[in-house]
């Protein structure tokens, strides 16, 4: 994962020069391609179970949706005044993103096991912490925009049963 | 202090809001409404947690998200859509867990208050497989009752054994997690360390949904064995979300 490297490289002479330089965005770009691929990936992959499948297709997700976050801050940090704190924000949120890029490119040819899983898991969950601290995690309205809400609705609601079930069956309120 | 269940419930039930879904069961609103009582006394931080808690409530909204992507068909549209279900839910539970305070504790004494818990749940464990089964029970106690109306009799002491004694039953037939005791272990550290620090009238609540704590009340029974022992054993009084609400608001007058 050299290309974290040189971003991060780069970062810092933004930091020092206080001034953004407009070629991260393609730099940026990269690194959303290479998550967008991985998605895919775990999409298409049948030969990992689709439980696992999917949290590795979350944290890629997830690390796609908060380099999108930064790019668009990026983009926009000249007439946000946003500059030099995009970068200050930059270089705190991309070293977990390189760890979960790292995680994800080492198992690709590997058997998934659960503590690889459940190290993903923390990793992802300390990533989208950073990036609630520096305004780079999507909010409500930016997740769902453009997914089926009555699809959403009736997931979300398969889950409710589940969990009413499990938790729920024999107390008997009121 | 609030039990993973509990946060659970209130996270996903902030969700359905964000998604106008009206949740049909009243535990999201008893769990919801308490949350919402310690929201308002936020500066009385009356509300607690633990790391323990915190990491089993985010492990157990994953997996039951996970629970159903097990079952789905169509993976380019259902990840998305479990993706997005599974990151505003955590964005709520952060919402939550951020009206709560996160007691840090000691790990060498949650360990040694953890032994005490492992034996009282041992002990209440052998006493669940000494009751006679509702069925044999029933079976004995009907021969005290005249012949005509030892088919009732037969009904009647069924589910009263049954019910009396739910909480014993539950215990044998879903056994306590390894989690559950962690929890109670460190709640009693804390409620220990905050005798010493505030004095000894101090009340520690636990509010769950787990019957290895909270009693379980059904068909006007009352089963509370556990969590008597709990009480008797620690001081800690367990109950579900509206009776901790309704105990809190009488401390709070």
């Amino acid at each position: 994962m050299e290309i974290f490297e040189e971003i991060l490289a780069k970062l810092e002479i933004m930091e020092e020069a206080c001034k953004v330089d407009a070629s991260i965005v393609e730099d940026l770009d990269g690194l959303i391609k290479f998550c967008e691929d991985k998605e895919q990936e775990w999409v298409s992959n049948e030969e990992i179970e689709a439980r696992d499948a999917f949290q590795l297709f979350h944290a890629t997700r997830n690390s796609r949706l908060i380099l999108n976050k930064m790019k668009k801050r990026f983009i926009t940090s000249g007439e946000m005044h946003d500059n030099p704190k995009v970068v200050s924000d930059a270089i705190r949120i991309l070293p977990a993103i390189r760890d979960i890029c790292e995680i994800l490119s080492s198992i690709s040819e590997k058997y998934v096991t659960p503590e690889i899983l459940s190290f993903l898991s923390k990793k992802l969950r300390n990533l989208r912490n950073l990036a609630s601290q520096v305004s780079m995690l999507p909010s409500l309205e930016e997740e769902i925009s453009g997914l089926d809400k009555r699809k959403l609705r009736s997931r979300f609601n398969r889950i409710i049963t589940n969990l009413q079930a499990k938790y729920i069956e024999m107390q008997g309120l009121g | 202090m609030v039990d993973t269940n509990v946060l659970i419930a209130a996270s996903t039930y902030m969700f359905s809001r964000d998604l106008s879904i009206e949740l049909k069961h009243k535990f999201f609103d008893q769990a919801m409404s308490l949350i919402g009582l310690l929201k308002k006394h936020l500066a009385k931080r009356i509300g607690i947690t633990t790391p323990t808690i915190e990491d089993e409530a985010y492990y157990n909204l994953e997996e039951a998200v996970r629970e159903e992507v097990d079952k789905i068909t169509d993976r380019k549209v259902d990840f998305v859509l479990f993706s997005t279900i599974l990151n505003s839910c955590e964005n709520r539970l952060k919402e939550v867990l951020s009206y709560l305070l996160r007691e840090p504790v000691d790990q060498h004494q949650v360990n040694q208050n953890y032994l005490k818990v492992a034996n009282m749940y041992e002990a209440l464990t052998r006493k669940a497989r000494a009751l006679p089964t509702p069925k044999k029970y029933a079976t004995i106690r009907k021969k005290s009752v005249s012949p005509g109306l030892r088919t009732a009799a037969f009904d009647a002491f069924l589910i009263t054994h049954k019910n009396r004694n739910a909480q014993l039953f539950h215990l044998l037939s879903k056994p306590v997690e390894e989690s559950d005791k962690i929890i109670l272990a460190e709640a009693i550290y804390l409620f220990n360390l905050y005798k010493q620090t505030y004095g000894k009238g101090v009340t520690f609540l636990i509010s769950s949904m787990d019957h290895h704590f909270s009693p379980i009340r059904k068909s006007g029974f009352e089963s509370r064995p556990v969590t008597d022992a709990i009480l008797n054993n620690f001081g800690i009084m367990c109950d579900w979300p509206y009776q901790v609400e309704q105990t809190l608001k009488s401390y709070l007058k």
